[in-house]
């Protein structure tokens, strides 16, 4: 399924018609900074390999680990295209840009927590992909600055037990 | 992630040098009739519904919960990029016991949610009668794969053992 969506993204990458430019000015105003836009697309391009290699930790976590219970929430919500921003014709790749932010955040979150409790060795690949998504996620911030907190909390959440944003999602709206 | 997954099986389900069929022949000879390789193929298909169907159930389900349990391994398990049946390699036919072990799931999450005495959706009723038909066709194709997963679920459903779940994604990790 990973390979499906890598292709999924890479031909709305091509796509001349795709609008993800459009999104970003609406968002950030017109001065966007140089080079911000092909650096979101790169982060979007991220996507499927972030999510490799959490399905490569997440099984090899013990039951016990809390980044392990709230990882089913992180793999169900990566199924759904209605989401912070949905997966529509309309939004095209922009749709992606909450997924890859919730996904670093969760990758960085899961590395912490094998760092921490020893229960893994971390490969150097994994500990690189953790700092370039930071810098990635900042500027992500710059132009979905709600979604992102909203992101933040609804992790934040779930790490707490607590599944009021994660269900108000799929229920038909976000808290505000 | 659903809607690439479901437009990547529509394409393979057309492409004409897809080796479903050729697969299929492999391995039950001259009982791949169209009528057979048909329903496997809508069931395949319909593999992002009936997934999509359990998130609805799982969402609604409460921590710890079988549903959630059960859901979170699928959900992990379409993850992965080679499986009993590699994709890449098969075309089409490499997800077959991906509807399989999808089509199992959801008939539990049903009979779970079936206890909670709630009247059962338009889709879940479809889906489910699409699962009874097309069954017995995946397992006469793919006898021991189906035999696996079926003791693989068994095991989860019938005493809440998750060891062969956490085993088979492990070995595919």
């Amino acid at each position: 399924m990973l390979n499906a969506f890598q292709k999924k993204l890479d031909a709305l990458t091509l796509d001349p018609d795709d609008r993800f430019e459009r999104h970003v000015r609406e968002r950030f105003g017109k001065n966007i900074p140089k080079g911000l836009v092909e650096e979101l697309k790169s982060f979007i391009q991220l996507l499927p390999k972030i999510e490799r290699r959490i399905f490569s930790l997440y099984v090899w976590l013990p039951p016990t680990s809390k980044v392990k219970e709230v990882g089913s929430h992180f793999l169900a919500y990566m199924y759904q295209p209605e989401d912070f921003l949905p997966e529509n014709d309309r939004n095209g790749l922009f749709g992606y840009l909450d997924d890859v932010y919730l996904a670093s955040l969760f990758f960085e979150l899961m590395i912490e927590e094998i760092q921490d409790s020893k229960q893994l060795r971390i490969r150097r690949e994994d500990a690189g992909l953790v700092r370039k998504v930071i810098g990635l996620r900042r500027k992500a911030r710059s132009v979905i600055p709600e979604e992102a907190i909203k992101i933040q909390q609804m992790l934040g959440e779930l790490f707490e037990g607590d599944e009021t944003t994660y269900q108000s999602l799929f229920a038909g709206g976000i808290p505000r | 992630m659903l809607a690439a997954f479901k437009e990547e099986l529509k394409r393979l389900a057309v492409d004409p040098d897809d080796p479903f069929h050729k697969k299929i022949s492999q391995r039950i000879g001259k009982r791949a009739t169209q009528v057979l390789e048909e329903r496997l193929k809508r069931l395949i298909l319909a593999m992002p519904g009936i997934v999509k169907r359990i998130h609805v159930h799982w969402t609604e389900s409460p921590a710890g919960s079988e549903i959630k349990k059960l859901g979170g391994f699928v959900f992990a398990y379409l993850y992965h990029p080679k499986d009993l049946l590699p994709e890449a390699e098969h075309g089409l036919f490499g997800y077959l016991d991906d509807a399989y072990l999808v089509a199992i799931v959801y008939e539990q999450v049903i009979r779970v949610t079936g206890k909670r005495e709630r009247p059962l959706e338009e889709a879940d009723i479809d889906y489910l009668k699409q699962i009874q038909a097309s069954k017995r066709y995946i397992k006469a194709v793919l006898p021991q794969e189906t035999k696996k997963i079926d003791a693989m679920v068994h095991k989860a459903v019938k005493h809440g053992e998750f060891d062969d779940f956490a085993e088979a994604l492990r070995s595919v990790a």
